[in-house]
């Protein structure tokens, strides 16, 4: 695994076997290149997740989870299922017009768990919406917090009437926002 | 997925699906519905994994309004695309 | 493998996606993989409003998996060529199951 040359921390480089990605990274990962690769020198007809993931490959992303969480960290390896590793990684959590960071550190995440992964445009990156402000991120984690219980309460109701028109609900809140 | 009105005539050529009416109704996801509508929709293509192509599509999504945690009303929403893919 | 196929003749057109959880993003279709996962470039968010966290987002990588829809653009589909794809892929299928 070349690409660990990366100055990585140690955390990163023990989990990388298990991502068993090597013939991915050997047949096009940068190896040993530095941590601003440039462009890829990919053909644009490579239809793979490799290849998608190479281009934002230890770039500043948002990743979202299925869970609805939002990390925005570089990202560092992934393999074919998009299992992936993220360094440096915060945790922002919205509600109402607030919002609120936490320091996370390495992120190591299943691939089943990831719903998309944003680049983050570094020239806009600290325009939010008009209106949106920072705040403690306890006082954003209790807003949340109720925020998702009332959610939960209506989901609920509302699955309940569907279910006298037949609609029937798998699962409750699976994929939460 | 496709329920065949017509008559309990076998579905031998692939595209005999976009024949029928096509209704989907999903469990994972109750609130969206695509109905048999008028005849137009069309099951342009399909796989293995029920991944769909349709044309002409209106989608229904029921929603549930809430008034002051008691009373519920049940309303629809209707959405048109000349044409949708939509994941198996 | 028919829509893997599909979508590569739909890269660089404008799609609209509606992910499971009710996000809908504009993008013109950049690549695309095995499991339709998607690479969107130039992403809109549409009601950018309920989601402030996709608001610096220039391009996008999407699990195929949380994909609900994908509102195509009509024009740029030859729909029989669609259809004979669809064809052959079922009997392919059919011939496998046999």
């Amino acid at each position: 695994m070349e690409r660990l040359s990366l100055n990585e921390s140690p955390a990163n480089a023990q989990q990388q076997p298990q991502q068993g990605a090597q013939q991915n990274h050997n047949a096009l990962g940068p190896a040993g290149q530095g941590p601003t690769p440039g462009p890829p020198q990919l053909p644009p007809q490579m239809f793979t997740t490799a290849a998608q993931l190479l281009d934002l490959t230890d770039k500043k992303l948002v990743l979202v989870l299925r869970d609805g969480r939002k990390l925005i960290g570089v990202l560092r390896s992934w393999d074919q299922f998009a299992n992936l590793v993220f360094q440096d990684t915060i945790e922002r959590i919205y509600a109402g017009n607030l919002y609120a960071e936490i320091s996370r550190g390495i992120f190591i995440v299943r691939g089943e768990n990831v719903l998309l992964l944003g680049e983050v445009d570094l020239d806009r990156e600290d325009d939010l919406p008009p209106g949106i402000t920072k705040a403690p991120y306890d006082e954003v984690w209790e807003l949340k917090k109720q925020e998702d219980d009332k959610r939960k309460t209506s989901d609920k109701k509302r699955d309940r009437e569907l279910q006298t028109m037949g609609f029937e609900p798998e699962h409750s809140g699976e994929i939460l926002f | 997925m496709a329920d065949n009105e017509d008559t309990g005539a076998p579905v031998a050529e692939p595209l005999d699906l976009g024949r029928l009416h096509v209704s989907i109704t999903s469990a994972r996801e109750p609130r969206h519905a695509i109905p048999p509508p008028d005849r137009t929709t069309t099951t342009q293509a399909y796989d293995s994994h029920c991944n769909l192509v349709l044309g002409d599509v209106e989608e229904t999504i029921y929603v549930v309004d809430e008034d002051d945690e008691t009373e519920e009303n049940l309303r629809t929403i209707k959405k048109q695309e000349e044409m949708l893919f939509v994941r198996g | 493998m028919l829509f893997f196929s599909f979508f590569k003749t739909l890269t660089n057109q404008t799609v609209t996606i509606e992910l499971k959880n009710d996000i809908r993003i504009r993008g013109i279709l950049k690549s695309v993989d095995q499991y339709l996962n998607i690479k969107l470039d130039d992403v809109e968010v549409l009601e950018l409003v309920k989601y402030p966290h996709l608001s610096a987002v220039k391009n996008m990588f999407i699990r195929g998996s949380v994909v609900r829809y994908v509102i195509l653009p009509r024009s740029e589909v030859d729909v029989g060529l669609l259809e004979d794809a669809t064809r052959r892929e079922a009997a392919n299928q059919a011939g496998k199951a046999r």
